[in-house]
């Protein structure tokens, strides 16, 4: 069986088109800064001032991704759990510094995902 | 019978899971757990005892005990089984059952409210929380605190819940509470563990907006605890003595050691113990033999990451009706890994923050072990999140999780936590002889304290127990005096070590006097105790012993012991005022020193008349060794010129008078000083012969007339080269890819003073040199130093200190070496040494006593009785006048003494309360004729009955109220 062909991978393609459709200006924007980001921190702009860090960049884009691709707090978690393997792949390769690095983006995305988790939950509850 | 267990497959399992403590005995005969920071008591019901006082008296002088009293109803667990007549391994084994069973029930309970119908989430829930890494060191050590925060904690939600579901009426909300609030009281042997508990509990009321509930539950928590509380918090906030740092509870401050391996990646892995990452030199495990399994096999570190990574994926499941307890799971999660990580980076520097503004947040020192219990919690709960899913797979990859689990924490089921077969082993059996001295220690009271020695911190049997505290302490109500490893902040620390240092020195004399002033009545010799100290002083040979097995207890002679309480027949300001503890053992028993800049004693009417002095001179060359020792740029010290050939006194005398010289009679013949008629000495430039008065330990001379200021006694010794003369000129070469080295050995040699060891040497080419010396024996490598010359193409003169390890046995190696050649240089180093010298430094005191112009008052006798560890009675007879009192137990402002006639009426009279002898409580009393009674009490303990009785009174209340509801249903 191809995956690939499934209905389920089919369909998921399709949402994923739609969607992207929808969203063409937002994921542009939202490439566009993170790509200047990556550019900013190769050319050592603002240092020694302000250090562009892969820190700040995933923390930017985590909260890029609310505002612009309207991410809730499952996509949210879904990024956490994503950073989280890597950094195990990362820990069982024995590279424990960017395994530790890649564990600190796993914190800072679960704060984020719980902060929205709060949110949501508050949304829901309060009477319109 | 099949059908029974398929339908009762879960309550099976949690039974088996109940039973795990008796898989660490099986094979392993009559041992007990024990040891280091796992204290079980070899006579629970003494130490349930001692739970019911905040003093407690039977360690180095005493100390305040507010905070364990908490562990009252973790030793009631243990009293309950031994009072029953079982014995001590099965008492053991029922109290770890107890515990075991209690966290089980806890978690089933916990789960059984969340995930209602789901057993499998259930199951899981139980697996993971009951069976994960954190809790290995909290079994390891039997942790008191750790165990009531994670058997309590999700039995307070549990309860909670059960409120929230109208599944229990409110009296029934209220008396679970409360039992589970006695339960959670063992928290409060460390309080930060208390404050976890409750900050769970006010986490979860405010995420489920239930403030009046919330309100309620952390009342009767509190109101139960109060047992605790308020006496913990008397001692902290309003005691005299408050505690301004963590040193001043008994704490070290060890936050940035133990969070050196609390990364984020280690923390959410729930392995961010310190002693897993302790290595030796070949990297294997110092502490943790397992470790090496999850930081090296692939499918150990596989788990550990598959489980939090299960966690993450619990947020993603659907479950509308449980979406507010998983925000509560979140926070808790990130609270768990944002606290634990101490103040390891990136999160450590507000936490550092938070230890620096935030008041009492330092006392969070241990921030791994405090607060994972949030992450087990949290952790355990999100990964049943995933087992909600409603898929026919979801319950065989639940069996393959759960069985997966319980092959990862291995060592908590096997009993591996525990070290089996290793040197460290927690496993011990008790030798027969430990007992039968504990018997006769508790039939055979003298009121006397017992030394412990040798006086190492910790205590490491040959047997297998290490301890931290003496061993005494485990199975009798006896007072010892041990070197403890929190001992510092103890008053009597300072004198303590300089009584071991006496016995080390063999100086009984010395001994004898501090012994005194400690109320020792007993030296406790431990021959199977592993120590460099292994040899018991000689003198003590002459005293009167009891032997059991490798133990021996030496009788001090009844005419050279002292009561705890006592009158003193002169008083004297120690001079300076940081060095008392070295003037101790240079006085008389009945002797009391005092310190001149206290301001209870400045009150004493005609103080001068009544308190004399006593002087302690610097000491030249002792000067100039500490001096070196505390230089943190010692070479810059190492080219100055020094005469080993004299000591210089240097003292300040404060009145006009005549003093009693006094000097130290330390090996006194090794510096060639003949004290068999008089000492010649240089006076202020000016030489005298000072007739000798009395020899032994101490040498005391004919009086002196010496007017107010500064003074100099300068001492000829003929201190000699121990490597004997050493004119000629060595010179050293080395052309090859090796050190070269030569070897001085002094053999034999006395461990018991500093060294200084001096060189001449020249650089003619090549490399540095390096000088080496070495404390050794045939078995073992004491100590290695390591000095390095800087290079000098002129000749100049080198000196540095050693300070040997006090061992019976050992002799020093020095040796110049010449490291091998660098291959860029093919002619090597040349280097010439010559007048190589090593001196004995001279260490010993000189004082100068001068007697005050009126002797105290003494009365004709004084009588007591301790009543308990916070209360004596006694009575005074034939009182002449002023006087004073000594109560040699560790000083504190809540020590009060109260005086009454003798038909019982108070006297409305409150004596001068200072510190005494450095350690202890003394009292002035002015100016009273006659015979009294009197009472010495620690006030604290008033608090702590008062709030005992509202404890009680409160469970009382509630459980009758509980019963009389259920009763009248």
């Amino acid at each position: 069986m191809n995956i690939f062909k499934t209905n389920f991978f089919l369909n998921l393609l399709r949402k994923i088109d739609t969607w992207s459709k929808k969203k063409f200006l937002s994921i542009s924007i939202f490439n566009f800064v993170i790509i200047i980001l990556f550019l900013l921190r190769s050319a050592g702009y603002f240092e020694p001032y302000f250090l562009i860090s892969v820190n700040f960049i995933v923390v930017v884009g985590l909260l890029l991704s609310i505002i612009l691709l309207g991410a809730k707090s499952r996509e949210i978690f879904i990024i956490c759990l994503l950073f989280w393997l890597f950094a195990g792949l990362l820990r069982i390769l024995n590279i424990e510094t960017w395994a530790e690095r890649t564990a600190i983006y796993t914190f800072e995305a679960l704060i984020i995902g719980t902060i929205f988790l709060i949110k949501e939950s508050f949304k829901k509850s309060t009477p319109r | 019978m099949i059908e029974k267990i398929k339908s009762n497959w879960l309550l099976i399992i949690l039974v088996l899971y109940c039973l795990v403590p008796i898989v660490w005995y099986i094979g392993k005969g009559d041992v007990l757990i024990n040891g280091l920071d796992t204290n079980f008591p070899l006579d629970p019901v003494v130490w349930f005892m001692r739970r019911l006082f905040v003093w407690n008296d039977v360690a180095s002088g005493g100390i305040n005990f507010s905070s364990s009293t908490a562990g009252m109803f973790f030793h009631l667990v243990q009293v309950i089984p031994f009072l029953l007549g079982v014995n001590l391994q099965f008492t053991q084994i029922i109290s770890l059952i107890f515990w075991f069973s209690s966290l089980v029930f806890s978690a089933y309970y916990f789960s059984k409210k969340v995930f209602e119908n789901n057993k499998v989430s259930q199951i899981v829930f139980v697996t993971i929380y009951v069976f994960n890494v954190y809790l290995f060191n909290s079994w390891e050590n039997i942790k008191v605190a750790n165990l009531a925060v994670v058997v309590t904690l999700p039995l307070f939600l549990g309860i909670f819940i059960s409120y929230i579901k109208n599944e229990i009426k409110i009296h029934q909300f209220i008396f679970y509470t409360a039992i589970v609030g006695l339960v959670s009281s063992g928290s409060g042997i460390n309080p930060a563990y208390f404050i976890v508990i409750l900050g769970g509990i006010i986490i979860f009321g405010l995420v489920q907006n239930k403030l009046k509930i919330l309100s309620l539950m952390v009342g009767i928590i509190c109101i139960v605890n109060l047992f605790w509380i308020v006496p913990t918090a008397n001692h902290f906030l309003f005691s005299h003595n408050n505690a301004s740092s963590l040193s001043d509870i008994g704490f070290t401050n060890w936050l940035d050691s133990l969070s050196e391996h609390t990364s984020l990646l280690n923390v959410i892995r729930l392995q961010g113990a310190w002693d897993w990452y302790a290595f030796d030199d070949s990297g294997a495990p110092l502490y943790i033999p397992y470790a090496i399994n999850y930081f090296k096999r692939f499918p150990f570190i596989a788990f550990s990451i598959l489980l939090p990574a299960l966690a993450i994926f619990g947020f993603l499941v659907k479950e509308e009706k449980l979406k507010k307890i998983k925000i509560y799971f979140g926070i808790i999660l990130l609270l768990g890994l944002f606290l634990g990580s101490g103040t390891h980076a990136p999160t450590g520097v507000i936490y550092e923050l938070l230890t620096r503004k935030l008041p009492f947040f330092s006392f969070f020192r241990s921030p791994w072990y405090i607060f994972t219990p949030y992450l087990t919690l949290s952790i355990a709960a999100l990964i049943s999140y995933v087992f909600l899913i409603k898929k026919n797979v979801i319950k065989y990859f639940a069996l393959i999780l759960i069985i997966g689990n319980l092959i990862y924490v291995y060592p908590l089921i096997t009993g591996k936590i525990y070290r089996p077969q290793k040197p460290d082993s927690f496993f011990v059996k008790f030798p027969g002889y430990v007992f039968e001295a504990g018997n006769w220690l508790n039939s055979d009271s003298d009121g006397g304290r017992i030394l412990s020695y040798p006086g190492d911190e910790i205590e490491n049997f040959k047997w297998g127990y290490r301890g931290i505290e003496s061993i005494l302490n485990l199975l009798s109500t006896r007072e010892t005096i041990f070197s403890g490893l929190n001992d510092s902040q103890l008053l009597s620390s300072k004198v303590i070590d300089s009584l071991y240092l006496a016995l080390q020195r063999d100086q009984i004399q010395i001994a004898e006097s501090i012994a005194t002033k400690l109320n020792i009545s007993t030296i406790f010799v431990k021959n199977d105790q592993r120590s460099l100290w292994n040899v018991s002083p000689e003198s003590l040979e002459n005293y009167s012993s009891e032997v059991f097995g490798e133990w021996k207890f030496y009788q001090i002679p009844k005419n050279k012991y002292l009561s705890k309480i006592y009158f003193p027949t002169r008083i004297f300001y120690g001079l300076p005022t940081e060095k008392i503890e070295k003037m101790i053992g240079s006085t008389l028993a009945k002797d009391l020193i005092v310190n001149s800049n206290d301001t209870i004693i400045a009150q004493i009417p005609d103080k001068n008349k009544v308190i004399g002095d006593i002087t302690i001179a610097k000491n030249s060359q002792l000067e100039d060794f500490e001096a070196y020792q505390k230089n943190s740029q010692r070479q810059s010290l190492s080219f100055t010129s020094r005469d080993p050939q004299q000591v210089d006194y240097l003292f300040e005398v404060v009145n006009d008078g005549f003093y009693q010289p006094i000097l130290e009679s330390f090996r006194l013949d090794n510096f060639g000083i003949d004290l068999s008629k008089n000492l010649t000495v240089l006076l202020d430039g000016e030489e005298y012969r000072w007739k000798v008065k009395e020899n032994g330990d101490i040498t005391s001379f004919e009086d002196i007339k010496l007017s107010s200021g500064t003074h100099k006694v300068t001492v000829k010794l003929n201190n000699k080269n121990l490597l004997g003369n050493q004119n000629n000129v060595l010179g050293l070469s080395n052309r090859e890819d090796k050190e070269k080295f030569l070897s001085f050995k002094i053999k034999p040699f006395t461990s018991a003073y500093p060294y200084l060891i001096e060189f001449d040497y020249k650089n003619i080419y090549g490399r540095r040199s390096i000088f080496i010396v070495e404390q050794k024996n045939d078995n073992t490598d004491f100590k290695f130093q390591t000095e390095g010359p800087p290079f000098s193409p002129e000749r100049i003169r080198y000196s540095f200190y050693f300070n040997p390890v006090y061992v019976t046995n050992s002799y020093l190696d020095i040796k110049p070496l010449i490291l091998p050649t660098n291959k860029d240089d093919s002619l090597g180093t040349k280097i010439e040494f010559s007048n190589l010298a090593v001196y004995p430094i001279f260490t010993n005191n000189m004082y100068f006593i001068k007697k005050s112009e009126n002797q105290l008052n003494t009365p004709t006798e004084i009588t007591f009785q301790k009543i308990n560890p916070v209360k004596y009675k006694g009575q005074v007879l034939g009182s002449k006048g002023s006087h004073a009192i000594v109560f040699s137990e560790n000083f504190s402002n809540d020590w009060n003494l109260k005086l009454f006639n003798l038909e019982g009426r108070q006297i409305n009279y409150t004596p001068l309360h200072f510190s005494a002898n450095l350690y202890a409580n003394g009292w002035f009393i002015d100016d009273l004729i006659g015979d009294y009674e009197f009472e010495v009490f620690y006030k604290p303990q008033v608090v702590y009955n008062v709030f005992l009785t509202i404890s009680i009174v409160t469970l009382i209340l509630v459980w009758g109220c509980y019963l009389w509801k259920k009763y009248k249903k």
